[in-house]
């Protein structure tokens, strides 16, 4: 079992992804926009966190930004989930530390479990997928 | 005797006749050789401005032109030195070409005559004077002189009204020009000066065509001239000045400088000549804006030797920012409808797996419903933009009562705005009649504006919602107490591509919102506003147009077409 933290304000896909990641097994907790995703990061320790590129208040970069430079949860590998991406973003996702990149259109609940186990056990990191 | 008398009276008749005959024969030779004389004289002068004109070719450099004079004179007129003096800027060339053995006295009258007849026309001057003395047809065997000259005849030149140097022809004999010489040397230069002033006029009027045009151009226009290893500027239009934040003083130096600020004009400028090829630059940023550049060689006429390089600016900002703007807008179309898709193949395959429990098998169906609505209802927004921009958007009008709708609409939003320890006001008129209007399209707009200030207004805030009438209007205003719009989103506010332009997303919906509200309030003939305060909130107002009766044409059917949504610019 791991400790999931989702930050995503599409609450829908959030909904889907929680609930396939709870009958995995895992403990998820949601935070549906950058401000309240921070705070969660900086008070408690994940096992891994699913960042989603465009949020509301903040992008999901500078998000990053801020998880991988403080806090408790510096080490912890991060996905980013994306429904829209450009070569931009997503390389200077890699280059500020995410450990993968996931197109939430793409990919199914059972793939995302896969995933997240993954990522768990071995957090290295995945190549850049093409422009959208 | 009589007839000795008269034989007498005839011979001396004949020899009265012969003689007058002859003397008018020996008048009209000496006239017909003066005229001849002269004829050889015009013709002299002809060739002599023909030989001028074709040493200076189409020069117009004073310099070969006033040498040329010199030179032919050199050849046509008996004298010790012809001379020029020509003026540049502050100083005055002089130049001797002697022809006798001739002092430095002889030197200095000849100069200070020539300074003199150029002060005449332009006023006395601190002229720095450089001297040269030219040898080439010196005759060594001239006897050597140190006298000033004993004639000296002082010709200045002037073009067009201004006076660029003088000419001068000396002797060490007194009296050694005739009027003959006096008026060919005059006649010629004075040919030669009418030639070149009207030909620099032909040039002048050509320049001012071609200035003018230049200057009108919105595209920036510079023009280099290469002249061994120096680059000189020819010519910058206003344009192009803007573009590169010049002012009036500039020259190639200064020009160069601002555009290497942004990138090396030089290695184009050198390449372009060297190559004598063209050369296209997309995407230069000088300053806050983007240029495609153009570098053209400028040939010498009908040959192959570059002159210079001339350069045309041209902003391409406004398109760039079109383009960008078109990308994001169709990026933001596919990401708005892939989102509520993404939710709705999640949770179908939730549901196919089939180990969920009963709360998440409801949760599930839950989701699918809801997207598939989020998603109609974005299909509806981009369908109603559709219709506005086709001029197909039609209105169902019926009497109505606005207070009622702004009643019902603000009761759908207060559940929301209660979970957010918002308060939501109504201030209503009650005095407003019922009026012709579109209920569900003005909802609509009712609808965008509230939810538009619950996004924006923060817990425990005040958002009310008030109607008035003036002036036959009805006017319904909805106040926030949020943050207000930040001016950089102001110019776009109505606009389709309004919510764009961050990396941060706007709260879920095409953003079309206020865009669609604008195309449904003027199609009403009212107009939509914002009246925006950073301190106290933002305030959206729109009005429609009392109307007491229901036309009658609108009654047979009700769906009337109306004009097409009004074409917005985008400012920036």
């Amino acid at each position: 079992m791991a400790k999931v933290l989702l930050i995503d304000d599409e609450l829908a896909v959030a909904s889907v992804f929680e609930t396939a990641l709870k009958n995995a097994g895992h403990d998820v907790k949601i935070a549906g926009d950058a401000r309240n995703g921070i705070n969660l990061a900086q008070s408690e320790p994940f096992d891994v966190i699913l960042l989603d590129q465009m949020l509301p208040d903040l992008s999901g970069n500078e998000v990053l930004k801020t998880i991988k430079t403080q806090g408790v949860n510096t080490k912890t590998p991060v996905s980013m989930l994306s429904n829209f991406s450009n070569d931009v973003t997503v390389k200077e996702a890699m280059g500020l530390g995410a450990n993968d990149y996931i197109m939430k259109y793409e990919i199914s609940p059972e793939a995302l479990v896969e995933k997240v186990g993954n990522l768990v056990t071995s957090p290295g990191t995945t190549q850049i997928p093409p422009t959208v | 005797m009589s007839q000795v008398f008269f034989i007498a009276s005839l011979a001396f008749i004949l020899g009265f006749l012969a003689f007058y005959l002859v003397k008018k024969l020996r008048r009209t030779e000496d006239l017909l050789k003066e005229k001849n004389k002269e004829l050889q004289k015009r013709l002299y002068e002809i060739s002599v401005s023909q030989a001028i004109s074709n040493q200076i070719g189409y020069s117009l450099k004073l310099t070969t032109i006033i040498e040329s004079i010199a030179e032919t004179i050199e050849k046509v007129i008996d004298h010790s030195a012809v001379s020029y003096a020509l003026v540049e800027q502050k100083s005055i060339i002089c130049k001797i070409y002697e022809n006798g053995f001739i002092g430095p006295n002889f030197k200095e009258a000849i100069k200070n005559s020539l300074i003199e007849a150029i002060e005449e026309h332009v006023g006395a001057q601190d002229f720095q004077v450089i001297e040269s003395t030219h040898k080439e047809m010196f005759h060594s065997d001239a006897e050597y002189n140190n006298n000033k000259p004993a004639s000296l005849l002082t010709i200045p030149l002037i073009i067009n009204h201004t006076c660029v140097g003088a000419i001068s022809v000396a002797s060490i004999i007194p009296d050694a020009f005739s009027e003959d010489d006096k008026a060919l040397l005059s006649r010629i230069i004075e040919n030669t000066v009418s030639a070149v002033g009207s030909l620099e006029q032909v040039i002048n009027t050509e320049k001012g065509k071609l200035d003018s045009f230049l200057f009108s151009l919105t595209s920036g226009a510079v023009l280099f001239l290469l002249d061994k290893s120096t680059i000189k500027l020819s010519a910058i239009n206003s344009a192009a000045k803007q573009f590169l934040h010049l002012n009036d003083d500039v020259d190639a130096t200064s020009v160069i400088a601002h555009f290497g600020m942004h990138y090396d004009l030089v290695k184009d400028i050198r390449e372009v000549a060297e190559k004598k090829e063209s050369m296209l630059l997309k995407d230069v940023t000088i300053y806050d804006k983007f240029f495609k550049i153009y570098l053209n060689p400028v040939f010498l006429h009908d040959s192959q030797s570059v002159l210079g390089v001339s350069i045309t600016m041209e902003d391409v900002t406004f398109e760039r920012e079109i383009e960008e703007i078109r990308e994001t807008f169709t990026n933001m179309v596919v990401h708005e409808l892939r989102a509520p898709l993404t939710s709705i193949k999640g949770a179908s395959s939730m549901l196919l797996a089939g180990k969920l429990t009963p709360e998440d098998t409801q949760k599930m169906m839950h989701i699918i419903h809801d997207s598939a609505e989020r998603m109609l209802m974005d299909i509806g927004d981009v369908l109603d933009v559709a219709k506005l921009e086709a001029g197909k958007f039609t209105l169902n009008n019926a009497m109505g009562s606005i207070n009622n709708l702004v009643k019902e609409k603000a009761l759908a939003f207060s559940f929301m705005a209660q979970e957010r320890h918002i308060k939501l006001d109504n201030v209503l008129d009650e005095q407003i009649p019922e009026s012709v209007f579109d209920a569900q399209r003005i909802g609509q707009v009712i609808n965008n504006l509230l939810s538009n200030a619950l996004k924006f207004t923060p817990d425990n805030g005040n958002i009310t919602i008030s109607t008035r009438l003036q002036n036959s209007q009805i006017e319904v205003s909805v106040k926030d107490s949020g943050l207000g719009v930040p001016a950089e989103k102001m110019a776009l506010l109505f606009s389709k591509y309004g919510q764009l332009g961050s990396a941060v997303r706007h709260e879920g919906g095409t953003g079309l919102g206020l865009y669609i509200s604008k195309g449904i309030i003027e199609s009403h003939g009212g107009k939509i506003w914002l009246e925006n305060s950073v301190k106290d909130g933002a305030a959206f107002s729109f009005t429609i147009p009392l109307v007491k009766t229901l036309p009658v044409d609108t009654a047979v059917n009700p769906a009337t077409p109306v004009s097409k949504i009004s074409p917005q610019r985008i400012v920036n």
